[in-house]
């Protein structure tokens, strides 16, 4: 049918043809939706539950500009009478504390991403190569258990196997005649235990996606290396790793971005006034300042400013993968 | 002919789209209040408590439903109780019900300075309905509640404690080496060597720098475990700027590296486990873990000989060891959010009412229902036998959910009576006895400088915001020192950096509050 001038200015072409975006294109629009209104029932629960539980919370990041009593009610959250800026930013930064929890999180996410990353990779190369299938599963079923345990549970396993009064790796330092150590208010060993816990806990289950990933690869290329005389190893190098590589520039991103979550519950769970100086991180900083500490806004600043540190980071990975020419994640 | 109508794949899945969002709509809907109206001037008042019960999960339900009816009863008004998790769970918890808005809450614990501004002022109340409360406690305690106005921020719940800090020898191992028990510090450090050569598992525990100070302080420096004041600038001072405090660090140093401090004294291990390894040669922390946990240890597991034997006193260089417990800011408070704050003193006058000749409502808060949970043996004698199971068995039992006093300080006549159990044994005689013998038998410690100083720290802390990162500091520092992850060498720098966190200003903000006392 042949429109309007004035309204055929309203057209824009899509790949299925043109779109009205005239009030015949609304019309169209609501019929598009109400046929497909059961995709949308479906998309409408996983919105929800953004929008109540990820999105509206953010109006609560307006505390960290205010001196925010919590007895005064939601409505006190909107009162110009309790902003008071940036004075917890700087309250914060003036912190003697300040340069330690910023260190401890950026060097205990460092060190979890440095072997908690590759690791992963690293093991799913190896079960990938397996040949016999009860063995393989065998393998792949014990390494993500630890992944199941809380967080409460393997801090509990942890401890008692480091704890120096009958502690398993304490007996057995015994029973070869040396001394029991208190492994976990040593500042020296903390990082690393944390990081081993770390890496015994995830590697397995985060070895998924790079089997995913590797299931589906076309064998004719290993066929093909192996007819061009590649051993395994260089059929793992040259053929598998490259493709999987977008999925390792993926969770690399992911990764980056998340590095600021050095591992709250985990840190909480171990941590002692003895290793404080070695594993205060910011999350634990704000937990002990906001919940323990009733200073709600002045936790909540400090969560803001983690926040954003995390978002400049995941954008900056993000350039770095576009530059090194993988996808990014926009 | 009769026709179904099945529905088809896509009109089930479509409705149980439509049924779940519904549902997820009606989940996140604010809960709807009964109708107000001429009923709701008639309502029963309901009151909680954020209660600390020994009972992480509550005891046994009928017996509290049984307890709860009773006390509706008695006083019109229905309890309830918000059992808070222990450990540092339990302050999270616990800010997390004075900040929430849909949680009641009508009464919780804690210092009252800390909540100043969140709690209401109890004068009026306390007048008009708790005149048993204020009649309960002496001058002292009331003066512990007030701020320099007068004001009254909540009802005493500890008092000045002389009972909390003992060092605490294995009475057995001490016999084996043919000492009495030490009542100087040579003698202490001579005692546990001795049990050392016997035993070489013995050690030290001490449950954090906090009660090794309270413990032994007062060994080294004039002050103990107390701000003090510098008559250099006659300003307040933290305790680990007294004369001595160095030499307390190295001695501690000392025991540190000759292996006598269990490795995980400042690592919040877990002290029953620990206590059960029967390793623990001297004991430096908390009393109740020794009157309560270890008894209990003891007589769950048949011991005979091995037992612990306290030392009343102990003399260093510089005088007494221990420092007496100031925690005379310890309240029982209203948060401003209390539906019903009357009657929640009209219950916790109810506790106190009949007291000290007669406790019956006091053993109804603590031990539930007369004739069902216990009964009078000696009523006389202040001698009642448990009906329910003993204290370490929650769940079989009404766990003090609505225990709203303490019975401590000079409320001994509460922790006075003497509850048997089944097998006609004192249910936690050694840690009544404990009390009730030292509570106020502050000579054999140093008083802090500024026991009778409620500091306002929620006031400090608005001036100063990095208080708490100072306190940490010192805490965290003072550990180095004592484990030598730093050296004692530095000890000038430390209070170098002390200056730069903040020093000079904790000083004065702390001087001023004092002056509000002591002008």
């Amino acid at each position: 049918m042949q429109q309007p001038l004035g309204e055929q200015i309203r057209v824009r072409m899509d790949q299925d043809g043109p779109v009205f975006t005239d009030k015949r294109g609304f019309r169209e629009a609501w019929r598009q939706i109400k046929r497909d209104r059961f995709l949308y029932a479906l998309a409408a629960l996983p919105l929800l539950y953004f929008i109540i539980f990820r999105y509206l919370p953010m109006v609560g990041l307006i505390i960290a500009f205010q001196d925010y009593d919590p007895f005064l009610g939601i409505g006190a959250m909107f009162s110009l009478d309790n902003f008071v800026g940036f004075k917890h930013f700087t309250n914060f930064f003036d912190s003697i504390f300040f340069w330690n929890v910023v260190r401890n999180t950026v060097l205990i996410s460092f060190y979890k991403l440095l072997f908690g990353f590759p690791l992963p990779i690293i093991l799913a190369l190896l079960i990938n190569e397996v040949r016999i299938t009860l063995f393989q599963r065998t393998v792949q079923t014990i390494s993500y258990l630890p992944h199941f345990f809380s967080m409460v549970v393997a801090a509990g396993i942890v401890r008692a196997m480091l704890t120096p009064q009958g502690g398993l790796l304490n007996q057995a330092i015994v029973a070869f005649g040396g001394e029991a150590q208190a492994f976990l208010t040593d500042p020296a060993l903390f990082r690393s235990i944390l990081v081993t816990m770390d890496v015994w806990q995830q590697a397995g289950w985060n070895s998924i996606i790079f089997l995913a990933a590797m299931a589906t690869i076309n064998p004719e290329m290993y066929e093909a290396a192996a007819m061009d005389g590649a051993n395994r190893f260089q059929r793992m190098w040259y053929v598998t790793l490259p493709s999987i590589s977008f999925a390792i520039v993926i969770i690399l991103i992911f990764r980056i971005g998340g590095m600021l979550d050095a591992g709250f519950e985990q840190i909480l769970l171990l941590y002692s006034p003895s290793v404080y100086s070695v594993s205060d991180i910011i999350d634990t900083y704000v937990y002990r300042a906001g919940l323990i500490g009733r200073q709600y806004s002045f936790g909540a600043a400090v969560g803001l400013f983690k926040s954003v540190l995390a978002l400049g980071l995941m954008y900056l990975a993000n350039k770095v993968a576009q530059y090194l020419g993988q996808e990014g994640l926009w | 002919m009769t026709t179904t109508s099945t529905p088809t794949r896509r009109q089930f899945l479509q409705g149980m789209g439509i049924a779940a969002t519904g549902a997820v709509l009606a989940a996140c809907a604010a809960p709807v209040a009964p109708a107000g109206g001429d009923g709701a001037a008639m309502e029963t008042p309901e009151v909680w408590f954020a209660s600390g019960n020994p009972c992480p999960g509550g005891g046994d339900p009928e017996r509290t439903a049984a307890v709860q009816e009773l006390i509706l009863e008695e006083t019109g008004v229905m309890v309830k109780a918000h059992i808070l998790p222990p450990g540092g769970a339990r302050t999270e918890k616990l800010n997390l019900l004075i900040a929430s808005g849909t949680q009641s809450l009508d009464l919780f614990t804690g210092n009252w300075p800390d909540f100043k501004g969140i709690t209401l002022p109890l004068d009026d109340l306390l007048e008009v309905h708790g005149t048993d409360i204020l009649a309960g406690h002496s001058d002292l305690d009331w003066r512990m509640m007030k701020d320099f106005e007068g004001t009254t921020w909540g009802y005493p719940r500890l008092g000045l404690m002389g009972h909390t800090h003992f060092p605490f020898f294995r009475s057995d191992w001490l016999a084996e080496a043919g000492l009495e028990v030490p009542d100087t510090w040579d003698g202490m450090e001579h005692a546990y060597e001795a049990m050392k050569e016997n035993h070489d598992e013995a050690v030290i525990v001490a449950m954090g720098r906090r009660h090794l100070m309270y413990n032994t302080l007062g060994a080294f420096t004039e002050h103990g475990y107390s701000r003090w004041i510098d008559p250099a600038d006659n300003m307040i001072k933290p305790p680990e700027l007294q004369d001595g405090y160095q030499d307390w660090l190295a001695k501690m140093n000392e025991w540190w590296d000759n292996g006598w401090l269990q490795q995980e004294s400042f690592a919040n291990p877990d002290y029953r486990a620990m206590l059960k390894t029967l390793t623990i040669g001297l004991w430096l922390g908390w009393y109740s873990r020794m009157t309560i946990w270890w008894d209990q240890i003891r007589r769950e597991a048949g011991y005979e000989e091995e037992d612990y034997v306290l030392s009343l006193k102990i003399t260093g260089p510089a005088g007494v060891a221990k420092t007496n417990n100031a925690g005379s800011n310890s309240a029982y408070m209203i948060p401003r959010k209390s539906k019903y704050p009357e009657a929640m003193i009209k219950y916790a006058n109810w506790i106190y009412e009949d007291g000290p000749d007669d406790v019956t409502n006091y053993l109804i808060a603590s031990w539930g229902v007369p004739g069902e949970d216990w009964e009078w043996v000696d009523k006389e004698n202040k001698v009642a036998r448990l009906h329910s199971a003993g204290s370490s068995v929650c769940e079989e039992k009404y766990s003090r959910d609505f225990q709203v006093t303490l019975g401590l300080g000079p409320e001994t006549w509460a922790t006075a009576v003497k509850i048997q159990n089944d097998d006609g044994e004192v249910e936690w005689n050694r840690h009544w006895q404990h009390i009730n013998t030292y509570w106020n038998q502050y000579e054999g410690g140093r008083m802090p400088v500024d026991f009778d100083v409620p500091y306002d720290r929620t006031a400090i802390r608005d001036a100063f915001p990095g208080e708490p990162d100072f306190e940490r500091f010192v805490e965290e520092e003072s550990i180095k020192f004592i484990t030598g992850a730093r050296p004692i060498v530095e000890w000038g720098n430390f209070v170098e950096e002390l200056h730069g966190a903040g020093l000079d200003q904790w000083s004065e903000l702390y001087t001023q509050q004092y002056r509000l006392y002591h002008p």
